[in-house]
């Protein structure tokens, strides 16, 4: 790994969580760091218990320690393991939510690293995607390049060892000046597919998104529009932008 | 796309649960002889209310995504909730989850997950007791849940369409159920038709049935009726049930013969779940 950047990345994020959910119980989680190229988008289950709390662990583990590679994921998801036991384990919980605990929790993740060499390299497991673009033009999907690959049942990460575990997919790549790496949850990403898909341009709407960093009201406005039009899933969204 | 609204909090749906209390109830069933039909279908609502609040549950608290009723015909054609909630027509789930008529509990081993097994001191709620007395009136059954649903489609006419399980030993006996049946599929919200499913308990100890597509090899005549009273499952609950390992075609219907519906709370969709395989330690 190198020391990082110089200058650090241009980075942008944003944020919300699905139509009738309260923030507290957004189940999605984001981690970047501008100077080290680290980066890692997670979305926990909605129907598994703390899936929140899994979500956060895999994205701080990942930015701690970016895995890369396959013959290391079991070890390298054990500590996170223990450590979402050691939290969720001893909570006083309802008599509905302690039945799932044995199930433990799960979660997609993507996470992505931008060397100074010019090389990136990603991981993910589940649905949580990368999109690599090149003036407006796609240069890499990871892990899903189709939006109608998407459904409600992705292999994910789950905080309990089950007797397989879902593999983890490995990617890498090479970047120029001007590029645009792009993470973000599942219908989001299933929206900018289905962009690209019909010759339209999913990156100014990005963009524009992210250009109302002040106005959250007016962002939200923007994402509501997309869920009326039917456009978009109405799921958590977690977008992350990375200006190279 | 019919079937594809999303089930939330701003946007519920309703599951009516039809239960025969019926004298017939009494006898043995034909899966676990030690056991009355009246116990295996009072065990069977009971499972089915506890994974409905188990789909809602989270750390924090229910989140209410489902209305439910439970309508008792035997001696009486009635609201089946008992305790706290006697008498109550649709309930919210939050409401079920916190009003059992009693909490037993259970040890059970389970996996800490980092390699350890644990002793957890689970609490399994009991909203039902087990009722076998009177006729079986299911057409007047479900001519109410009838009521019910419409008055919910009235004040939820977006919503996933309300789901109605009709749990019987399948001897309707106030007059021939199907047009009652019929008229309460007709009902529909804008995502599609009223779903029934009808779980046929039998004191035969044949195989256990799930989502057959013909009523041919079905044991019996009160079988048969039941199938042809069932819904077709919807493509995509056809596409989930082959996802978690059930053997259906596009003409299956909502129908068990000797087996429950625990699996169908199970498909209903109110966000990601884990694929099936993923938590299987």
């Amino acid at each position: 790994m190198s020391d990082g950047f110089a200058t650090p990345l241009r980075w942008r994020a944003y944020q919300l969580p699905k139509r009738g959910n309260r923030v507290e119980e957004f189940e999605d989680a984001l981690a970047g760091d501008a100077q080290t190229g680290r980066f890692a988008v997670a979305d926990g289950a909605t129907e598994s218990v703390c899936s929140d709390v899994w979500a956060k662990l895999l994205v701080e583990g990942y930015l701690a320690q970016p895995i890369t590679d396959v013959a290391e994921w079991i070890a390298w998801l054990a500590p996170l393991r223990r450590r979402w036991w050691d939290d969720v384990g001893q909570r006083e919980l309802p008599w509905y939510a302690e039945h799932k605990l044995a199930d433990g929790a799960a979660a997609a993740l993507v996470g992505l690293v931008i060397q100074p060499d010019k090389t990136w390299q990603a991981v993910a497991v589940g649905d949580s995607c990368l999109f690599q673009m090149r003036a407006g033009e796609l240069i890499e999907a990871f892990p899903i390049t189709r939006s109608d690959d998407f459904n409600n049942r992705p292999r994910l990460i789950s905080s309990h060892p089950p007797k397989q575990e879902p593999q983890l997919q490995t990617v890498s790549g090479v970047w120029q000046s001007g590029d645009e790496l792009l993470l973000m949850t599942d219908a989001l990403a299933q929206w900018f597919l289905s962009k690209l898909e019909s010759q339209q341009d999913p990156v100014s709407g990005v963009r524009y998104l992210l250009d109302l960093h002040d106005n959250p009201a007016e962002q939200a406005v923007a994402i509501e529009s997309l869920r009326d039009a039917e456009v978009l899933r109405n799921d958590d969204v977690i977008l992350s932008l990375i200006e190279v | 796309m019919a079937y594809s609204a999303q089930i939330n909090r701003t946007n519920p749906t309703c599951i009516v649960f039809l239960v025969d209390q019926s004298a017939s109830m009494a006898k043995s069933f034909g899966a676990q002889p030690d056991k009355k039909k009246s116990d295996g279908v009072a065990d069977a609502i009971n499972r089915l209310l506890q994974t409905l609040c188990i789909k809602c549950g989270r750390a924090d608290g229910i989140r209410e995504y489902f209305q439910i009723g439970v309508i008792g015909y035997g001696l009486k054609v009635q609201s089946a909730m008992g305790g706290n909630l006697g008498g109550r027509g649709l309930v919210s789930i939050g409401e079920i989850a916190s009003s059992p008529l009693r909490v037993e509990n259970r040890t059970k081993l389970v996996e800490d997950g980092v390699g350890g097994v644990i002793k957890q001191n689970l609490k399994f709620p009991v909203w039902f007791e087990p009722v076998a007395n009177g006729k079986t009136p299911m057409r007047q059954a479900l001519e109410l849940a009838k009521e019910w649903v419409s008055g919910f489609l009235t004040a939820h006419p977006d919503c996933y369409p309300p789901l109605v399980v009709n749990l019987t030993d399948g001897e309707a006996n106030d007059g021939d159920p199907s047009a009652a049946a019929t008229a309460l599929r007709q009902l529909s919200s804008s995502d599609g038709n009223v779903l029934l499913f009808n779980a046929h308990i039998s004191e035969r100890n044949d195989p256990p049935i799930m989502f057959p597509e013909q009523e041919q090899g079905l044991p019996n005549d009160f079988a048969k009726q039941l199938f042809r009273m069932s819904s077709e499952l919807p493509p995509r609950l056809v596409e989930v049930a082959r996802q978690e390992e059930f053997t259906v075609g596009p003409a299956s219907r909502g129908f068990a013969f000797n087996a429950d519906l625990v699996a169908v709370i199970r498909f209903l969709d109110i966000g990601t779940q884990q694929a099936k395989g993923a938590t299987d330690s």
